[in-house]
């Protein structure tokens, strides 16, 4: 069987076709996904926005890059992500309303994309295309949301990063995560699962809550559920209809600390089992021929950007990286930051998984130990998915040309030199035609060392030294803030330089 | 036993051995009781704590080869902040 490609460009940049955005554009070409998109169709970009608090979720300048591509081969783009399940307590993309808002405060609206962006799945997530997946290692069948499903193409355009639960957030986690509904998700967690549900599986020791009187937040044990399953009694005892769970995780962050949960590595290899099968429902909905997968590389947190935090990466930036094969790009980003160094400083150091060569993400990104990188990439393989081996292709530069400033792609003389003849910005009618009031020649080796070998101060024609007391050139005391220095000794510098 | 808990194991018999120093016994044994208090923790069972533990296991080690009052005061500071952080709540899924 031949091997798929990914293509993929490295996250150094030294000239504008080497920029990221554009290296991004690049692979996009390379894979082909240009001859994938025809004109009129409808192309949904499936993107993270980011829960509120995060920082390194995929910047709105590579989605509007693909966007702009997309419009450029005559498809119609819009950008999407999905609502989430509760998780946490004060989860901020429950709802389209929560999800349009953190989206516009992490920068993604029409204005930064050139598109609409919209939510997947509707406004409470159950706007949805039901697809049966015999061929699923798990689930058998999967939700996927609807504006996914009833696109006519899918660049699935991911952040490649760590994840609590899934381990890793590539390709198939936004395939087996980000295009389900969240009736989809509820499946894809092990909601109300016999064998793997939280509910059915979780070790429960309500003998660790402390009471009220102890646990300042205890009412948040009982708020902390959707669906109202925790109760505090009257007599301190906390119970838990735990037959009704349905895996949203909102309550994991409060018993897990208290120990009133035990870590439940059934459930969190479970879901990354069926991640794979919800990746395999999304690609039957869409068609494997009508999907491309990028991978950018960059900002590789520990945790997901679903968790309202981004710590230091755990590597340096990798690349950027695009396939046909949803299996081969994130196995790549695997080995990728496998073979690249820790960021010094980082979890990748605490954990002492920051030589080359360690596998950065089992415990990495894994929120409990025993999970592995490898469980929903494998499951993929099994479910046909693709394939772990893959070749590299390294995608060259499309050149300069291809960057130019879209709006107006003319040369600067053409551009400006007419304007400038008009509205000159450089005042070349004073000081002898050099424009401005300036010394003539500065020691720039006292300022260029560990030490600074001039005084402060002692520079009468440049006084001002970073303290707001006076600006350079402005002899004009009402200038200053208040009419005012902020201290005295810009006074005095001020009326010396006044007298000269 | 987990990774996290196994390295923290290993942290508490260093400073069990530096508790025959009389210098630090006192210090030590109230170190290794606070200690016994969170090991069972969730923070210790999920890999939450694998980093402190870690932190602490460097610092121990340090203070066996360099017993002194600087090395016993970051073991000490290292076993507050494993008391702050064991109890606080958890992120989405710790």
């Amino acid at each position: 069987m031949e091997k798929p490609n990914v293509y993929f460009m490295d996250a150094r940049s030294e000239s504008p076709d080497t920029s990221l955005i554009n290296k991004t554009v690049t692979v996009f070409e390379a894979a082909g996904f240009d001859k994938m998109i025809n004109k009129g169709d409808v192309v949904a970009i499936k993107m993270h926005c980011g829960e509120l608090g995060s920082s390194a979720y995929i910047r709105p300048a590579y989605v509007r890059a693909i966007a702009d591509k997309i419009k450029e081969l005559g498809g119609r783009p819009f950008a999407c992500d999905t609502t989430t399940q509760t998780y946490g307590t004060w989860g901020s993309r429950v709802t389209e309303l929560d999800l349009i808002e953190t989206a516009e405060k992490n920068g993604f609206s029409s204005a930064t994309l050139g598109c609409p962006f919209i939510s997947a799945d509707g406004y409470v997530g159950t706007s949805d295309y039901r697809v049966d997946i015999p061929e699923g290692y798990l689930l058998k069948e999967a939700y996927i949301a609807q504006a996914i499903a009833a696109a006519d193409k899918v660049i699935v355009l991911t952040h490649f990063k760590g994840h609590g639960m899934g381990v890793i957030g590539g390709a198939l986690k936004n395939l087996g995560i980000g295009c389900q509904s969240k009736r989809g998700k509820f499946n894809v967690h092990m909601g109300r699962h016999p064998e793997y549900g939280i509910g059915d599986s979780t070790v429960f020791h309500p003998e660790n809550f402390k009471g009220k009187e102890d646990d300042p937040d205890w009412e948040l044990l009982e708020n902390c559920c959707p669906l109202g399953l925790f109760e505090v009694t009257k007599n301190d005892e906390l119970l838990w209809e735990r037959e009704k769970c349905i895996n949203c995780l909102g309550c994991g962050s409060w018993m897990n600390p208290r120990g009133i949960f035990e870590p439940n590595l059934a459930n969190f290899d479970a879901t990354d089992i069926a991640i794979a099968d919800g990746a395999l429902g999304v690609i039957k909905a869409v068609g494997k021929e009508n999907i491309g997968f990028i991978n950018v590389a960059v900002d590789v947190s520990p945790k997901c950007d679903c968790a309202g935090f981004s710590d230091l990466p755990l590597v340096p930036h990798l690349g950027v990286f695009a396939s046909k094969d949803p299996v081969a790009i994130d196995q790549a980003c695997v080995n990728a930051a496998m073979h690249a160094p820790g960021t010094p400083g980082s979890l990748a150091e605490e954990m002492g998984i920051d030589a080359p060569g360690e596998r950065k993400f089992d415990l990495g990104g894994g929120a409990i130990e025993g999970l592995s990188e490898q469980t929903t990439i494998n499951t993929a393989v099994v479910n046909g998915l693709g394939s772990r081996d893959h070749e590299i292709i390294h995608a060259q530069p499309l050149g300069r040309d291809r960057f130019a400033f879209p709006p107006d792609p003319r040369p600067t003389k053409v551009r400006f030199a007419k304007m400038f003849e008009k509205f000159q910005p450089f005042p070349f009618d004073k000081h002898d035609g050099r424009g401005y009031n300036r010394l003539d020649k500065v020691d720039i080796d006292a300022v260029k060392g560990d030490n600074i070998t001039v005084d402060p101060h002692s520079h009468q024609d440049a006084a001002y030294h970073g303290d707001g007391g006076w600006h350079p050139g402005d002899d004009d005391p009402s200038f200053l803030p208040n009419g005012s220095s902020s201290n005295g000794k810009a006074d005095k510098k001020d009326s010396k330089a006044k007298k000269e | 036993m987990g990774r996290a808990q196994d390295l923290l194991e290993k942290a508490m018999q260093n400073i069990k051995e530096l508790s025959n120093n009389a210098d630090f016994s006192d210090r030590c044994n109230d170190g290794l009781s606070r200690l016994d208090a969170q090991k069972d923790k969730f923070f210790f069972q999920s890999l939450a704590g694998l980093p402190s533990a870690n932190k602490l296991f460097k610092a121990s080690e340090k203070m066996i080869a360099g017993p002194n009052d600087n090395n016993m005061g970051e073991i000490e500071t290292i076993i507050q902040e494993i008391e702050d952080k064991a109890d606080a709540p958890g992120t989405v899924l710790t």
